[in-house]
């Protein structure tokens, strides 16, 4: 994109000006203070794309200094067609894959072949109306984290780029490399299944009530698959 | 009208906004009549409520302590072997 067209489109509203351009500016000038700075700014961003990439601490934290070491020797070229961010977490991702790709697992990394039943929702209570109040603050960040580390690495790293990091769909899916439909497909799966994962701490207690409904939604599944 | 099967394939869709006005609709009035995928629904955005008010995966102390270190024995590194 020509800095002409990117600020047509600025102006227009369509790409919010990128806040880390004068910081970058600085580094390039050679202030040592302006990359420590960005450092700070970003370091979250980056572990959580590397944790959740290679699943362990001490390959996210190597993944992490090549990713700054990487940003630091490249920033000369960095052509701010995109945001700094999207280039960012780009180059996290390449680091991590490569981290992961050396792992030694038995597991599969990939796709596990989930079928379509194995993400039926099968937690089917209520829940409380105020989790918050039943844990801890800590207590919750520990639940929460140790249902996204239960997740396969391919809904593992969708789910920590989207809904922790909080990137856009599009955003996600280039960072990732993969389409737009494949990024869908496999945050609605890891969506359930964390869903799936936090429903045994969340839930009411079992009621006549909700035991009848779930018998009843058995049945009707039951036929459901009869008639296929 | 949609059946259960459909309005879960395009839950993540409706919960992102990301469903035509037609779609959203029809979601819409399979939620009002089905108390599962109701409960589904609910839950899930829950779930996501969840973990972003948790401040999941948040960087730790030391590991945004060693980052520093490691950082300066980076740059002293390439400072010294790349000129």
């Amino acid at each position: 994109m020509s800095e002409r067209v990117r600020d047509t489109k600025m102006s227009a509203g369509l790409l919010a000006p990128d806040d880390d351009l004068p910081l970058l500016d600085r580094i390039v000038a050679g202030d040592a203070q302006a990359f420590e700075e960005l450092v700070q700014r970003h370091e979250e961003r980056v572990y959580r794309v590397t944790i959740a990439i290679t699943g362990n601490h001490e390959d996210a934290e190597e993944a992490m200094q090549q990713t700054f070491l990487k940003v630091y020797q490249h920033l000369g070229g960095f052509q701010r067609a995109s945001k700094f961010t999207t280039w960012l977490t780009r180059i996290a991702v390449n680091e991590a894959l490569q981290k992961r790709r050396r792992q030694r697992v038995t597991e599969s990394l990939d796709d596990p072949r989930l079928t379509d039943e194995a993400v039926m929702p099968k937690q089917l209570r209520d829940w409380h109306d105020d989790p918050e109040k039943i844990y801890s603050k800590q207590q919750m960040r520990e639940i929460v984290e140790s249902a996204i580390q239960s997740l396969a690495p391919m809904y593992r790293e969708v789910f920590v780029l989207r809904d922790v990091q909080g990137l856009t769909t599009q955003e996600a899916a280039e960072a990732l490399g993969i389409a737009v439909s494949a990024l869908k497909s496999r945050l609605l799966r890891a969506r359930l299944m964390m869903r799936e994962a936090l429903a045994g701490h969340f839930q009411r207690p079992i009621t006549l009530k909700s035991r009848i409904f779930q018998v009843r939604w058995k049945i009707q599944d039951a036929l459901v698959a009869g008639f296929r | 009208m949609l059946d259960c099967r459909h309005v879960l394939a395009e839950l993540s869709n409706y919960l992102d906004g990301e469903v035509s006005p037609k779609l959203k609709q029809t979601v819409e009035e399979h939620l009002a009549s089905c108390r599962r995928c109701s409960l589904v629904y609910n839950t899930t955005r829950k779930t996501l409520k969840l973990v972003t008010e948790a401040g999941a995966l948040e960087i730790p102390l030391e590991v945004s302590a060693r980052l520093r270190v490691r950082l300066n024995l980076g740059k002293t590194e390439q400072n010294t072997s790349g000129r």
